[in-house]
């Protein structure tokens, strides 16, 4: 029993470390082949978790093939436009400016319901309101709408945008991140400094401590409320 | 650094093939050799119960253990246990001097050194 733990230890260890080597992508965000990479390196991975007379370099191995594999597919698809389109297919318009195009549909085996449903999952409810629907190499469907549908931004109002500012967590959980002080620009008595001012004996009293870089602050400490003020990010908290 | 790893991937790959192409082609041929020419030697006396024998039969168990651990990295212990297990019958064998029993288990051993490099080496109908 003991041996089929210590098994599972480095198994689990060496795919997390796979897949974090891989890339971070979502299910729904993968490409075909990658789809089918996951599902066999799962399953590769529980034979020699149970299979005690099994060594486990005989899951190992296939999995670093595997990944080498990608790795040189992923190379091939970057270098070679050909080879991308014959492993990753292209992407395809399924309504244009004459409506659905049934050709391509039937090509994809994608019903009219299933086109509906992307649609209505875009927020859009009638199909006179797109201009272009484009079934993506992953699968999802990307929605253009005609430009009378096509929500306003800041630029069609002619509204001048806040400064972009990016919330940096300082503190999460108790835990302080010094690499995001850094990024943040601000430092450790700083940080103090708003402890102090907000009666928090202690760091891992906070739940939660960001900063962003018009130094608003969002401050909750465990169990309380949030409360949120700007502050000098040079200086004193103004409010 | 990813470019690394996968240098380091395949290089362990690449490591890991030469090593058990080495180790389980050396193991098992050394065992099959040796249990050739105790079978040869067996024919010749007709009595397995001798000093000789026994003597050959220990050395053969001895390499066993001594690479058996090796073994058990690279190969599904299932496929390597008849091997062991032959091997212990032949000291009992040897101790009672059942002959047939004897030159029995010394063929199921050469049989399955030989099946094994046929069945897992390197070659176009393994690999399709």
């Amino acid at each position: 029993m003991l041996s089929i733990i210590i098994r599972v230890f480095i198994i689990y260890i060496i795919i997390l470390f796979v897949f974090r080597f891989m890339g971070k992508r979502q299910l729904g965000q993968m490409q075909p082949f990658e789809l089918v990479l996951t599902l066999i390196i799962a399953d590769l991975a529980t034979i020699p978790m149970a299979e005690i007379s099994i060594p486990v370099l005989h899951g190992i191995v296939p999995v670093i093939t595997l990944v080498i594999l990608h790795f040189f597919i992923t190379f091939i698809c970057q270098k070679s436009n050909f080879f991308d389109k014959a492993i990753n297919g292209q992407p395809a318009i399924v309504i244009d400016q004459n409506g659905i195009n049934y050709k391509v549909l039937k090509k994809l085996q994608i019903t009219i319901e299933d086109l509906f449903e992307s649609i209505r999952g875009s927020n859009y409810s009638s199909l006179d309101q797109i201009g272009y629907a484009i079934v993506e190499t992953t699968g999802k469907v990307s929605v253009i709408p005609r430009p009378e549908y096509a929500p306003p931004t800041l630029n069609d109002l002619k509204i001048k945008p806040d400064k972009l500012a990016i919330p940096y967590t300082i503190i999460a959980d108790g835990i302080l991140h010094k690499e995001n002080i850094e990024l943040a620009n601000i430092s450790n008595e700083f940080v103090d400094k708003i402890l102090k001012q907000e009666n928090i004996q202690k760091i891992k009293d906070v739940l939660v401590l960001t900063v962003d870089n018009d130094g608003k602050i969002y401050i909750q400490e465990k169990n309380k409320p949030f409360k949120t003020f700007v502050v000098n990010l040079k200086g004193a908290p103004k409010i | 650094m990813k470019k690394f790893i996968l240098i380091v991937f395949i290089l362990f790959l690449t490591g890991l093939v030469v090593w058990e192409e080495i180790t389980v082609h050396t193991v098992l041929s050394t065992i099959r050799d040796k249990a050739i020419l105790l079978e040869d030697r067996v024919y010749e006396l007709q009595n397995v119960d001798n000093d000789e024998i026994k003597n050959a039969v220990k050395d053969i168990e001895n390499t066993w253990e001594n690479y058996e651990d090796a073994l058990c990295f690279l190969v599904n212990h299932k496929d390597i246990e008849d091997i062991g297990m032959e091997l212990s019958k032949l000291r009992a064998n040897c101790n009672v001097n059942q002959y047939e029993d004897f030159c029995s288990s010394l063929s199921v051993i050469i049989f399955f050194t030989e099946k094994y490099s046929h069945i897992m080496g390197i070659s176009f109908q393994n690999i399709f």
